[in-house]
């Protein structure tokens, strides 16, 4: 008997949890042929058995498909720079300064609640805005943004037309031209080409091949292929929780380029400056 | 662990217990998640915001720099109501939980969807392309409002195209219902931008022979 009873038990491991419901309904035809018999020896009731194994199997595994689901939807990718300190997203930082809980200058970069129109007023030293991160990814910026809806631009955009993209709810791709070749940036161009709410541009001097800007947060890569950079598009393009500006959009931007962003330590002279930004201004209303 | 064999009743207990449990799991899952991430309604609302911006600028441009009063209130109409449509769809997308974006357009419309853009430079069925766009700046008066009317009618016969994808694909209610809407709203526009257009062409022709 004991025997009989490890061989039935290994089969029906083997026959592993697929066959329990057939093992079930097998047993169930045979009882109701064989309604009249009178069984002595009660076996043990392996269909049964089976079939409630297989229950709980099927039943586990849906809860835990379940949970996984729920905790997998909308994750950020993991190399991300989060520029909102502990409160994660410009949501949560923006409601504890409206509870007065904190000031902006209690945080660790105040930039990314600062969203003034540094053109908008008679001080035109600071026309050209610098940022404390670069590329920047928030902060201060210029009245015009740059249009974003999937914008791929050869040459150098303007740091301030571009956080002001960042502010509608749109990734900012750059890419440092010496270190990506031009394969890699048609392959990049290629993700953003016709993708609302997204744009590229050259970087020169950004020292890392790839990095992605959505407004307070930051992802840099040495791999232009690396998979995080879709996740992060997928997940900053017009995230809720990080809208700085909700429901502006991308359309009736400038498309202005310039061969000389303030790219690091690189300073414009009050000349370029003043005629980058006539420039800008005469291009504006026309595109 | 051999007696609880000898009990169906509790078998039954415990089968009971995690079928409940998986029931529960499935609800929570479907109450937080309808429509998913992958959806043709989730695909129609991300794919027609983008359809409707590039209306929204085209629209916005003709009110300002359009000529003909009728075609003027015609692009201020489909300004506002698509912004507001906008709105809607982001709304859905945030309620549903999932990605405001996806690199995949028409992908949830079917193959031949995606081929139409592909045969239609990667642009959505009816949009402009930048050099229409550009083009289309440069214009105004009269010519801006006769390029504003053929080009908003080709844009509206894309998005009826991809508002009908979608009437046949889902069967969630509240998309079905807002789909339809654009379906009528859209059909109706064209047939003011004909008419109004035939007008125009018309005078000016007649002006030119006199």
């Amino acid at each position: 008997m004991a025997s009989k009873k490890q061989n039935s038990s290994k089969t029906a491991k083997n026959a592993g949890s697929k066959s329990a419901k057939n093992a079930g309904s097998k047993s169930g035809k045979n009882a109701s042929r064989k309604g009249r018999g009178v069984q002595v020896a009660q076996p043990k009731p392996w269909g049964l058995i089976l079939t409630f194994s297989g229950v709980g199997v099927v039943a586990l595994g849906l809860i835990a498909v379940a949970a996984f689901v729920v905790w997998d939807r909308s994750k950020p990718p993991e190399g991300v720079t989060n520029f909102y300190g502990d409160y994660g997203s410009y949501e949560v930082v923006k409601a504890a300064i409206d509870d007065g809980e904190i000031t902006a200058e209690d945080l660790d970069h105040p930039w990314v609640v600062q969203q003034e129109h540094l053109d908008a007023d008679e001080d035109t030293s600071n026309d050209q805005p610098t940022y404390e991160i670069s590329p920047p990814a928030g902060g201060n910026h210029l009245s015009q943004w740059q249009t974003c809806t999937g914008a791929v631009y050869a040459d150098p955009i303007a740091d301030g037309n571009a956080v002001h993209s960042l502010e509608h709810g749109a990734v900012w791709l750059t890419y440092d031209p010496e270190l990506v070749d031009e394969g890699q940036v048609s392959e990049l161009a290629s993700k953003i080409e016709g993708r609302d709410f997204s744009l590229m541009s050259p970087y020169p001097g950004q020292g890392v091949a790839v990095s992605l800007q959505a407004w307070g947060v930051q992802l840099q890569t040495d791999d232009p292929a690396d998979p995080e950079i879709d996740q992060f598009l997928n997940y900053y393009i017009q995230n809720g929780d990080n809208l700085a500006e909700m429901g502006a959009s991308c359309t009736g931007g400038v498309s202005t380029t310039t061969a000389t962003t303030s790219g690091g330590e690189t300073e414009m002279t009050e000349e370029e400056a003043s005629a980058l930004l006539e420039q800008m201004e005469s291009s504006a209303p026309a595109e | 662990m051999s007696r609880l064999w000898q009990r169906p009743a509790v078998l039954i207990a415990i089968a009971a217990v995690l079928m409940l449990g998986a029931g529960f799991a499935i609800g929570w899952v479907s109450a937080t998640s309808t429509p998913g991430n992958d959806s043709p309604e989730a695909g129609f609302a991300r794919d027609m915001q983008t359809h409707h911006q590039q209306a929204v600028a085209m629209a916005m441009y003709e009110w300002q720099n359009g000529e003909d009063e009728a075609m003027r209130a015609i692009a201020y109409d489909i300004a506002t109501s698509q912004s507001a449509e906008i709105g809607m769809m982001r709304s859905w997308l945030r309620e549903w939980g999932v990605q405001m974006s996806s690199g995949e357009p028409m992908s949830w419309a079917g193959e031949g969807h995606v081929h139409d853009m592909e045969d239609n430079g990667g642009l959505m069925a009816g949009m402009a392309t930048d050099e229409e766009m550009a083009e289309f700046k440069q214009l105004t008066g009269y010519e801006a409002d006769v390029m504003f009317a053929n080009l908003m009618i080709d844009h509206h016969i894309g998005g009826i195209a991809m508002a009908e994808a979608i009437v046949d694909l889902s069967d969630n209610e509240t998309v079905v219902d807002a789909a339809s809407r654009m379906i009528t709203v859209q059909k109706s526009d064209i047939a003011n931008m004909q008419g109004h257009l035939d007008n125009l062409l018309a005078a000016a022709e007649s002006a030119g022979q006199g």
